[in-house]
């Protein structure tokens, strides 16, 4: 059941692979997205695979996620992280998915 | 407080719980279970899960701490069945553990709807009415600052309730006695709070549990004893279930001597008596008697000996005249002979309360609680008896403990939790007087029942215990005025002498010491060790008297009064005593109607037994309950 994210069906065409976990009525989802388009905007936005899923719509995909806080960005590719929180603190965030991104680019 | 009626419980099943919160947990609302690790909240989580599950209130299990997998691992090793719920639907176990594929990093502000969402997709799919959080330290692990984790917490709690989900939340506490819990703010906003403790008290573990809190209801205070058993765990509650007030007060003999028309005819049935008093005042003796004159009966008596192995208090007891061997036998009695100090006291309360449910024993005989005192702390011995009395209420059995004293304490000293838990309370003693050991009983506490107040004398003879009333010139009070021979001293003339008695008894031991009392009153005994046997004997004789035991093999004494008296002329009117334990009431209605003109009970004092003799044979002393007279 947990069997946690899965990686297998990740696009090789964008070696960042992002699900972020929105709830409906949250402030600090809202601001998750915001902060996240303009992390996204500072990358390269075409290898960045981004997903954004409501919680309150799918809560089976949150489970297998193991989601339990809001906003929740999922990064699973290439290196596996959760990130919780309104991504306020864009440097580690940033530094999360460079890091990602560095070791994904040859 | 109109409010206390509205609260709605559910049963939680878990032995003793219901007891002490009146009905279980508050449906709909949060319980706060908190204790240091090792304490079994897991286990008390678990168990809740279960038995909620099984009784159809559909149950989700919320694994943090552990891996679902391993939860249900500990549950079906209890015996729980977690697999079978969850296979069955009663029980959903959803993983809220942390990720450990990879790293979890905070960046800023978060709440905790995405657990609750996925628990209300739960909800909404297969109608739970029931969460089980385990543990909440754990889902807020690392731990954020306290004013986001008050606000975390009170969302969860909060949701739950708009869910109208009863809900159980683990969390741990740094120490048995202290501040709740390690996070520090989940009491406030749960409507009961269950405190476990593993205390280790001396070189014992104590565990314990309290109800530390209950909106809206009432509960019992205070810790209370529990064990965790291969079955999960147990509360040992004060005081059980309350019976419902018997109105009609059933009494049985104590067996011993005297003791019964003390105290208003017979111990109260299901009733605690303490008997209490200095090494060698005679309470194991006095416990023997209990528990022989049960047995006598035909009741299930189960007598637990701590102070002597099994095989030297069963000698003991044949060497004065009361042995058991027949009663452990025919299964009536059982003996068990153990040593507090090698198992916990909450062993014990298991075994007694597995005793309980698997022998039925209406009698239960604990010698000594003392060496249970000695064997643990005074708290520990406090929960123990606490947790003892509760279990004797629960299953309405009869109980004699017998309590090691000083001398002087006998009347004064004592814990008054001990005092409290006990109907009865007769207190044993001696005094060493110019030549002689003097022996005294005095019945301090009889609950509900009249008794004498004054202290009576106890004398040790073959056969066991007797008590009688202080006077120096000892009168039969209720035997009519006839004044008697000074106790011990011998007959001057024999007032048995020229007479033929049938003793009638099947237990040697008893037939010898009754034979030998006969023939020192002066009597020509012929013994008889059956009804058959006696049978044999009247065919060839006539004897003047007949003394007859009424439980024997076979045929009994009723049956063999009811031939007797079927018999032409003088041989059908021979007078009969019953001589017997059996000593109810009913039981003396029951000999005099079959036959017999006197129903004597056992244990018997000799001149006693020489005076009904004598009186039957119709020679001077009036005997009691004569129907010739």
């Amino acid at each position: 059941m947990s069997s946690g994210p899965d990686t297998d069906r990740a696009d090789p065409s964008h070696p960042v692979e992002l699900v972020l976990y929105i709830g409906p009525g949250s402030p600090a989802s809202a601001r998750a997205q915001h902060n996240l388009q303009a992390l996204i905007a500072r990358l390269d936005a075409s290898r960045v695979d981004l997903e954004i899923r409501d919680v309150s719509q799918d809560a089976e995909q949150a489970e297998a996620d193991r989601i339990l806080f809001i906003p929740t960005l999922v990064v699973r590719r290439p290196l596996l992280t959760w990130i919780v929180g309104d991504l306020t603190n864009s440097e580690e965030v940033l530094r999360v998915l460079q890091s990602a991104e560095t070791e994904a680019t040859p | 407080m109109n409010d206390v009626s509205k609260v709605s419980k559910l049963p939680t099943g878990v032995p003793g719980l219901d007891i002490i919160t009146h009905g279980g947990i508050p449906e709909g609302r949060s319980v706060l279970v908190t204790g240091r690790s090792g304490t079994g909240k897991t286990i008390l989580a678990l168990q809740i899960a279960a038995n909620l599950s099984r009784q159809g209130v559909k149950t989700i299990l919320l694994a943090v701490e552990e891996s679902p997998e391993d939860l249900i691992l500990t549950g079906d090793g209890l015996g729980m069945d977690l697999s079978g719920a969850i296979k069955e639907g009663a029980l959903r176990v959803s993983d809220a553990s942390r990720p450990v594929e990879g790293p979890m990093v905070v960046s800023g502000e978060y709440d905790i709807s995405g657990l609750i969402h996925r628990v209300r997709a739960i909800v909404k799919q297969t109608g739970a009415r029931a969460v089980v959080l385990d543990s909440a330290t754990a889902l807020f692990s690392p731990r954020p600052p306290q004013e986001l984790l008050r606000s975390l917490f009170f969302q969860l709690i909060h949701a739950f309730r708009s869910m109208q989900l009863t809900s159980v939340v683990v969390a741990e506490a740094a120490e048995d006695y202290g501040q709740l819990t390690t996070l520090g703010v989940e009491d406030f906003v749960c409507d009961m709070v269950i405190i476990q403790r593993n205390v280790v008290d001396g070189e014992r573990r104590r565990r314990s549990l309290e109800v530390n809190k209950y909106r809206r209801s009432a509960h019992h205070k205070g810790e209370f004893p529990c064990t965790i058993t291969s079955r999960g765990l147990t509360i040992f509650p004060l005081d059980a279930k309350e019976r419902p007030e018997d109105s009609e007060v059933r009494r049985y003999s104590s067996g011993l001597r005297g003791l019964d028309s003390m105290i208003g005819g017979g111990l109260v049935r299901d009733s605690i008596v303490i008997v209490r008093g200095p090494t060698g005042s005679g309470k194991t003796m006095l416990a023997g008697l209990y528990a022989r004159a049960g047995a006598q009966r035909g009741e299930r008596v189960v007598y637990y000996g701590f102070e002597e192995p099994r095989p030297i208090l069963l000698r003991n007891f044949t060497q004065i005249g009361m042995p058991m061997d027949e009663f452990v036998k025919n299964g009536t009695l059982q003996v068990l002979c153990r040593y507090p100090e090698a198992m916990g006291l909450e062993d014990l309360l298991v075994s007694l309360r597995t005793g309980l449910e698997e022998t039925q024993p209406s009698l239960i005989v604990l010698d000594s609680i003392s060496s249970i005192e000695h064997s643990s702390s005074e708290k520990g011995f406090r929960q123990f008896m606490i947790g003892l009395a509760a279990l004797l209420r629960e299953y309405g059995r009869s109980a004699l403990l017998t309590q090691t004293v000083m001398g002087t304490e006998a009347t004064t000293h004592t814990a008054p939790y001990l005092s409290t838990i006990a109907d009865a309370i007769l207190a044993l003693d001696y005094q060493v007087d110019a030549e002689d050991l003097q022996r005294s009983l005095r019945i301090l506490k009889m609950r509900g029942s009249a008794h004498v107040t004054k202290p009576y004398h106890l004398a040790i003879e073959q056969g066991g215990l007797r008590v009688e009333p202080p006077a120096i010139t000892r009168r039969f009070d209720e035997w009519g005025t006839t004044p008697r021979k000074p106790w011990g001293s011998r007959a001057s003339s024999s007032p048995l002498s020229g007479l033929l008695v049938l003793l009638v008894e099947d237990f040697t031991d008893a037939r010898e010491t009754t034979a030998a009392a006969l023939s020192a009153g002066g009597a020509d005994v012929v013994e008889a060790g059956s009804a058959q046997e006696a049978l044999a004997v009247l065919a060839t004789r006539t004897p003047d008297v007949i003394v007859c035991d009424i439980g024997m093999p076979d045929e009994d004494g009723y049956a063999l009064i009811q031939r007797v008296r079927s018999r032409p002329g003088k041989a059908g009117q021979i007078p009969a005593a019953a001589l017997t334990a059996w000593t109810e009431p009913e039981d003396r209605d029951r000999a005099l109607a079959a036959g017999f003109q006197v129903h004597l009970q056992k244990p018997i004092q000799p001149d006693v037994l020489v005076g009904a003799v004598a009186h039957l044979a119709g020679r001077e002393v009036a005997v009691p309950g004569d129907r010739r007279r």
